[in-house]
């Protein structure tokens, strides 16, 4: 906290007018000096024997300083200290302590008592060993106030109250500073923005994050017109809850940058009465962005935890189902269809498998992401073409990859998974009594390349080109599979910052599974 | 009872054991029944406005009771639910959900379309007898409905 002077706390030229004013009356000349640089604040009656003589001579200033000097160590908080100097003048001193600080010092004097006449001869003999004007140094003598010892008692009881009301004041004035010194580093340390406002939306106002936001100080101006950009009260405005004194905090989207704040509106009360109204204001965008974030994820996970139970519920209850039809069966003797129920029996239970090692599968993408690493896309669909030689050859499949296809940075094993999947899925969704041709290639498209996995198998209606990337959806339930497949080329594709779609004008024309990666 | 003809029972069950079962359960049912069976709610649509495969199919002669999965490839349950409740012809067919899902947000929707019924499937197979031939008993022997017609599209 700033060390202020005293003359930075009050204004001085009000006390200089009442120092004036009991001098006038009682004839005590007064000063106040500062604690720390020896200003003179306030000064009226002082003695041309000290100012025009003592002080002004260096050898005889000895003993003015020996005085301000015993003044200044013997000075205490509410007490007058009163010193004789060497030359018989009295000085009294009175602190004017602020905040537990000596800040000034209020002199009374000098003076002489009643009763302690000076010493002419003294002074004469002085006036020589200064060379000072004799006679002007004997009228300046003769010019001293001269004081009953009653009279300088209730002098000093009226400037020691003086000298605490001027301390008050003072403090008072200090309290106000602090505050407001306070405030201020809490609007700037503060990451929102805050504004205040009157009852009629005048911005009176803006902390410094607010005039940046918003380009420029808009203190005076209407509230909803430079912080929303609207011509008209806000329709959200809560001045009249604020107005009413309660601290109203909640949360809106302007219209003017689309972003999202939670804002805390308190009554402010203003020295006059009046009351102000406070924003506080936090961009919560993120936050926002987050929460929807969450509660999509939340959605996703509910209805996989759902697909999941019932996808693995089937089979359980093909299982058990056919466990006890196969009972029923002995029992009654029939013995026909018992073979045929077992391997029901044991295609449900591959099915299960199958599903729990997909899922197991789905769960990594996501968790183990490979480095990634620059490759070859045409040696890479050779490879998965390799790898499905059996289904292919079995099915009677076809694959074509286009030649030398450019080097793609990524996860080598992740997009060799996405290129099994969607040749797989072209050879389950091929059509009947045809041959299924599949081709692997790569096209230009607005300056990004696109690779695709094209077919003349079934193809897929319009209306289902969105969901067959859906976790567990499947167009056809004979034929085989579970619905991870194309989740998973989603999920691995998503992974890599791409983007997968499927094209094809519907069913007997084929598809194209296209996708790209940023 | 007076003797009428098989009642026909539609069967929409994409998973083909669990259709196998159903049939199976009710083979010894004392209501004489027919089962027909289809795999997906395409399917069943089909079947009942006589269109596509089954455009062969009088349109007049419908199942006197439905049995439908709601998770199924295509158009789902509840898709065929709300279009069969949808169509004041043939608003009066029972249509009993039967499905592996317990899950309250599809018991829900599929009352919230209109399903006579709700069922999940029991995992013990005498149990589904039992629930499957009470289910006649009640649909077929003595609930009674009124099935207009439909006009051809």
């Amino acid at each position: 906290m700033k060390q202020y002077k005293l003359s930075e706390l009050i204004d001085l030229s009000t006390i200089q007018q009442l120092a004036e004013a009991h001098y006038d009356i009682s004839g005590m000349p007064i000063g106040i000096i500062d604690a720390f640089d020896g200003a003179v604040l306030v000064g009226v009656g002082w003695q041309d024997i000290c100012t025009q003589f003592h002080r002004a001579n260096p050898a005889s200033l000895k003993a003015c300083n020996d005085s301000d000097n015993y003044i200044k160590n013997h000075l205490a908080e509410g007490e007058a200290c009163r010193y004789r100097c060497k030359n018989g003048l009295w000085d009294i001193g009175v602190p004017i302590m602020v905040a537990q600080r000596h800040l000034a010092t209020l002199f009374l004097g000098q003076f002489f008592y009643e009763g302690e006449t000076p010493d002419r001869d003294y002074f004469v003999r002085q006036a020589q060993q200064y060379k000072f004007d004799l006679t002007k140094y004997l009228a300046a003598l003769d010019r001293v106030p001269v004081f009953t010892k009653k009279k300088v008692d209730s002098i000093i009881t009226y400037n020691k109250s003086f000298s605490k009301f001027i301390a008050q004041h003072a403090e008072r004035s200090l309290r106000d500073l602090e505050s407001k010194a306070r405030y201020q580093a809490i609007v700037e340390a503060f990451d929102g923005l805050i504004y205040i406002c009157s009852p009629d939306y005048r911005i009176e106002f803006m902390s410094g994050k607010l005039v940046e936001r918003t380009q420029g100080d808009a203190v005076g101006e209407l509230c909803y017109k430079a912080l929303h950009d609207l011509d008209s009260v806000c329709p959200w405005c809560v001045n009249d809850r604020v107005f009413a004194g309660e601290t109203v905090r909640w949360e809106v989207q302007s219209p003017k940058d689309g972003r999202w704040y939670y804002v805390v509106n308190v009554p402010i009360r203003n020295p006059d009465g009046s009351l102000s109204k406070q924003a506080m204001i936090l961009d919560i965008t993120d936050r926002k962005r987050m929460e929807n974030e969450l509660q999509n994820k939340n959605r996703e996970l509910e209805s996989f935890t759902y697909t999941v139970s019932h996808d693995l519920k089937s089979p359980l209850i093909t299982i058990r189902g056919f466990a006890g039809a196969i009972c029923a069966d002995l029992e009654a003797g029939r013995g026909d269809r018992v073979e045929k129920d077992l391997m029901r029996i044991g295609h449900a239970a591959d099915k299960m498998m199958t599903l729990l090692d997909d899922l197991l599968q789905l769960s990594r993408i996501g968790r183990v992401i490979n480095p990634l690493e620059s490759v070859d896309m045409t040696s890479l669909a050779n490879e998965v073409v390799d790898s499905l030689s059996a289904i292919l050859q079995e099915s009677g499949t076809q694959v074509s990859v286009q030649p030398e296809m450019p080097k793609v940075s990524c996860d080598r094993q992740r997009i060799s998974e996405v290129l099994q999947n969607l040749v797989e899925n072209a050879v389950q969704y091929r059509k009947e009594q045809s041959e299924q041709q599949i081709h692997i290639g790569l096209r230009e498209e607005g300056g990004r390349q696109v690779f695709f996995v094209q077919d003349n198998g079934v193809g897929i209606a319009p209306e289902h080109h969105q969901h067959i990337f859906d976790l567990f959806n499947r167009l056809n339930a004979k034929v085989p599979g579970n619905g991870i497949g194309l989740s998973l080329v989603k999920r691995i594709i998503e992974e890599h910052g791409g983007r997968v779609w499927v094209e094809s004008e519907g069913v007997g024309t084929g598809s194209t599974f296209c996708f790209l990666i940023s | 009872m007076k003797n009428r003809e098989p009642m026909r029972i539609l069967l929409v069950e994409d998973n083909i054991d669990h259709a196998e079962m159903v049939i199976r359960c009710l083979e010894d049912a004392p209501v004489a029944h027919t089962v027909v069976h289809v795999e997906d709610g395409e399917a069943a649509l089909d079947y009942l406005y006589a269109r596509g495969a089954f455009g062969h199919r009088d349109s007049s002669d419908l199942p006197h009771l439905m049995l439908m999965d709601l998770r199924m490839p295509k158009v789902n349950g509840l898709e065929v639910l709300a279009q069969i409740k949808g169509n004041d012809q043939l608003r009066a067919l029972p249509v009993v959900i039967l499905t592996t899902s317990n899950a309250e947000t599809d018991i829900a929707q599929a009352y919230a379309n209109h399903a006579n019924s709700y069922l999940t499937k029991p995992a013990d197979f005498a149990e589904l007898g039992r629930m499957l031939k009470d289910l006649l008993a009640f649909w077929l022997n003595w609930n009674r409905t009124i099935v207009m017609p439909l006009h051809p599209e």
